[in-house]
């Protein structure tokens, strides 16, 4: 039985290939955004002004590292 | 956005160009929220600046999923590899995925009538509001310099001579996806009034002015 997300000859199915390359075009949008919305529901829960800022450099500095990751890793393969 | 845009100009690879340019289309939607952070609630920045964010997030999806499509149907049938090059004359052999992706750049370089415009359009918008005219005036330098790196792709598609002149198939299931994606990067760019209205409501939904869900307004 082939691998998961293989097909039968061996080949990715296009769905994981395209989830693969698409992730080039969402992870840092999505890190940034996630910082940004962890941060805003810290500052509601605590009563702060500052943290929503912290969350979003975060987001911003996780999903820079990560992209940077995977174009590189994708490039070694 | 500086340095994501002179990464993405300086790239001959296509994975490369299209991934430094996410970082740019971030530093868009977070102009939005500087826009939106530097004013008083309720002002016109502040909802114009959020509606970006939201419609910018919207219509990325679409166009970049297009645009990633195309290169994944190209790559599974080892049409091209990485670089700019391998897509030399592709319009002679893939016409469909040729346009469909010419329709993508265009749409990430924020050309109207299409879907990326109406995002780009509202965050400039609320810069201005917003009284942020130096963030504005870089924002429209930085979309040309997004134009020229996504038209040089084109350029390679639409210009340049094919060394493989085979015609390649579109697979059915392939052709609905991109169709899907084509479909609403245009008709959002078309027909906006109908998605501004959705995401007008999204905002105020999230904002707590109204009380049913987008979703649910929509289900009606």
């Amino acid at each position: 039985m082939p691998p998961s997300g293989e097909d039968s000859t061996g080949k990715k199915s296009v769905l994981v290939q395209l989830a693969k390359y698409s992730q080039l075009a969402f992870i840092f949008p999505a890190a940034t955004f996630a910082g940004w919305l962890i941060g805003t529901g810290l500052d509601h829960w605590l009563h702060t002004t500052w943290l929503y800022l912290l969350g979003l450099i975060l987001g911003i500095v996780a999903g820079f590292v990560e992209l940077i990751r995977t174009v590189t890793s994708s490039e070694s393969k | 956005m500086t340095g994501a845009n002179l990464a993405a100009l300086t790239q001959n690879n296509l994975k490369r160009l299209l991934a430094y340019s996410s970082i740019a289309h971030v530093g868009y939607m977070l102009l939005g929220l500087i826009a939106l952070a530097s004013v008083d609630y309720p002002s016109p920045a502040f909802f114009d600046g959020f509606k970006g964010i939201l419609l910018y997030l919207l219509v990325y999806t679409f166009m970049n999923l297009g645009a990633f499509a195309v290169v994944t149907s190209l790559r599974r049938r080892e049409v091209i590899g990485d670089e700019i090059d391998d897509i030399a004359g592709l319009f002679s052999r893939a016409p469909i995925e040729s346009i469909l992706m010419l329709i993508f750049l265009l749409s990430l370089a924020g050309i109207p009538p299409l879907a990326g415009f109406y995002g780009k359009y509202f965050i400039f918008l609320s810069l201005i509001e917003s009284g942020h005219y130096v963030l504005a005036s870089l924002g429209v330098l930085y979309a040309v310099f997004g134009l020229y790196y996504y038209m040089r792709i084109a350029n390679a598609i639409f210009m340049r001579e094919a060394m493989d002149k085979t015609r390649l198939p579109l697979s059915a299931a392939m052709g609905f996806a991109l169709g899907i994606t084509a479909f609403g990067t245009v008709v959002i760019g078309i027909l906006p009034e109908q998605f501004i209205q959705a995401v007008n409501h999204a905002v105020y939904w999230s904002l707590g002015i109204v009380k049913t869900s987008p979703i649910a307004s929509l289900m009606r």
